[in-house]
């Protein structure tokens, strides 16, 4: 059996109880016991190439398990904030342009009556509406993130996939961001926050989704799901302090 | 002055008319490619494809199959070799060795026979009478549909090179997407090289949205304008042309360079950011 749809509750939005994934017949990811519930913070952390997107694609459900199910609410709505380094700076683009890319592409000849209208609320939030006509490229950082993170909310999704948000990012613009994330939180909104930032984890997530690269034994990575306190443990434990 | 005018350019555009009017194509539907073609890192690709385009004439010409049809079914091959080169990531060592390869193997196999190597020739450098009254206005209605489809669909495409996810989220398919830009773009170079020739394909492909692409703040300003700076290209070239004797793609080309030159020049005495020099490239 694959994915199936609408069969979770308990504000549980998607389950998965044992699910692998991978492309083309190839395993690269085991995912067992893993779940985002509304309003959650789960946070995805493991080293590069361990299948995070994978594991993101299979949860969005843009990817099939190739074996395992996925349970997932029905009319589930994913939005996702690509990494700051692999936004395209040379772009000739406004604040506008950048923000409403995902909105505005999916319309036939990407035009969305009252794109200003409907990104506002999210804009404003994020303090932002000031920033529409400036060039993409010329900003900062952190209002670049903003600004991605605005269009990304502008979707109204259930669930919201940023990766590495605050990498690059100076301190204010740090805690700004996890700030928003907090707030969209406790609106009822799931995050899933995929990061090498044990900070950032540790201060936002209460489940972290740890991908252990696979072995000889073993060879598609496997995902681990623990609880903040457990994750804080390891990492001591893996440094020497305890 | 307007003597000169009567007595040699008006001639001259009677003569090769239908070759400004498919140059016109060109300049519309190689100025919005070309913006796009450049802001997605395709530019190597695009160079690649008007040398696979004359291969597959030469080939035709080789075997005695009909040039156009059978370009069109190695460009066809070719991309389609791309496409799934893409997949495994090894586009990057395949498209400049099909580049290199086609540059040489559609002169080696036309070797020796002279009408044929002729004609390859006049595929790289385009024939400005030789281009018949059917052919022009084909070139030119293929070249507007692909401009205007490029001027229409920028976002989508610029979301899926940028953040294939986010488009997929959005509910586009990046695949087929992905598919459907190389057959606009094979399309573009495959007509156009077969009526004008890989130089005015190239120019004007690459050279107005250079132009633009510093001096604009969004991406329609940025169509439009290389649009409309191809245009004006194509005008100076065919001004150069008759005044230096020269054939219409060298001198369009080089009008082209010219003022990408001075546009260069222009925007780093004013600090704007050059697509050439920006950090990203």
């Amino acid at each position: 059996m694959n994915a199936s749809a609408g069969n979770v509750s308990d504000g549980t939005r998607v389950r998965i109880p044992r699910a692998v994934f991978g492309y083309g017949g190839r395993s690269v990811v085991l995912a067992e016991d893993l779940c985002i519930r509304a309003g959650a913070i789960l946070g995805m952390f493991g080293p590069n190439g361990a299948g995070k997107t994978t594991l993101v694609h299979g949860l969005s459900g843009l990817l099939k398990p190739i074996e395992g199910t996925v349970e997932r609410e029905r009319g589930l709505r994913f939005a996702y904030v690509a990494q700051q380094r692999a936004m395209e700076l040379h772009w000739p683009m406004t604040g506008l342009d950048a923000a409403g890319i995902a909105l505005s592409a999916s319309r036939w000849f990407g035009r969305v009556r009252g794109l200003r209208e409907r990104l506002a609320p999210s804009l404003r939030e994020l303090d932002v509406v000031n920033l529409l006509n400036e060039r993409f490229a010329t900003l900062s950082g952190g209002q670049q993130q903003r600004l991605m993170l605005a269009g990304a909310l502008a979707t109204e999704p259930h669930v919201l996939v940023l990766d590495e948000p605050t990498e690059g990012l100076d301190v204010r613009s740090r805690r700004l961001l996890l700030d928003i994330l907090r707030r969209k939180s406790a609106a009822g909104v799931s995050v899933v926050l995929i990061s090498h930032d044990t900070e950032d984890l540790l201060e936002l997530c209460g489940q972290i989704a740890w991908l252990h690269p696979g072995s000889d034994e073993r060879p598609e990575a496997w995902v681990e799901c623990v609880g903040v306190e457990t994750f804080a443990d390891r990492l001591l434990r893996a440094a020497g302090h305890v | 002055m307007i003597e000169r005018i009567w007595e040699i350019y008006v001639p001259t555009i009677q003569v090769i008319w239908p070759s400004l009017v498919a140059a016109l194509g060109a300049a519309i539907g190689g100025g919005a490619l070309g913006v796009l073609v450049i802001l997605r890192r395709e530019a190597l690709l695009a160079l690649a494809l008007p040398q696979i385009v004359v291969l597959g004439s030469a080939v035709g010409l080789h075997f005695g199959f009909p040039p156009l049809p059978t370009a069109v079914a190695v460009t066809g091959g070719c991309m389609g070799l791309i496409g799934s080169g893409m997949r495994r990531e090894s586009v990057q060592s395949l498209v400049p060795s099909l580049l290199i390869g086609a540059m040489c193997l559609s002169v080696l196999l036309v070797a020796n026979a002279g009408n044929e190597l002729v004609e390859v020739q006049n595929l790289f450098v385009g024939v400005d009478v030789a281009v018949d009254e059917v052919q022009a206005w084909v070139t030119l209605a293929v070249m507007s549909v692909c401009g205007l489809l490029a001027a229409a669909l920028w976002r989508r495409w610029l979301l899926i090179a940028q953040s294939p996810q986010v488009a997929q989220l959005a509910g586009l398919r990046p695949a087929r997407w992905q598919v459907l830009f190389l057959m606009l773009l094979g399309a573009v170079v495959v007509v156009g090289t077969s009526a004008l020739g890989t130089i005015m394909v190239l120019s004007m492909l690459f050279l107005p949205a250079s132009i633009v692409l510093p001096w604009v703040k969004r991406v329609p300003e940025a169509i439009i304008g290389a649009m409309v700076i191809a245009v004006l290209t194509l005008a100076g070239g065919f001004v150069i042309s008759i005044e230096l004797h020269c054939p219409l793609s060298h001198s369009v080309g080089g009008c082209g360079f010219a003022i990408l030159i001075l546009s260069l020049a222009a925007a780093a005495a004013s600090h704007r950011p050059s697509q050439i020099t920006r950090r990203s490239y």
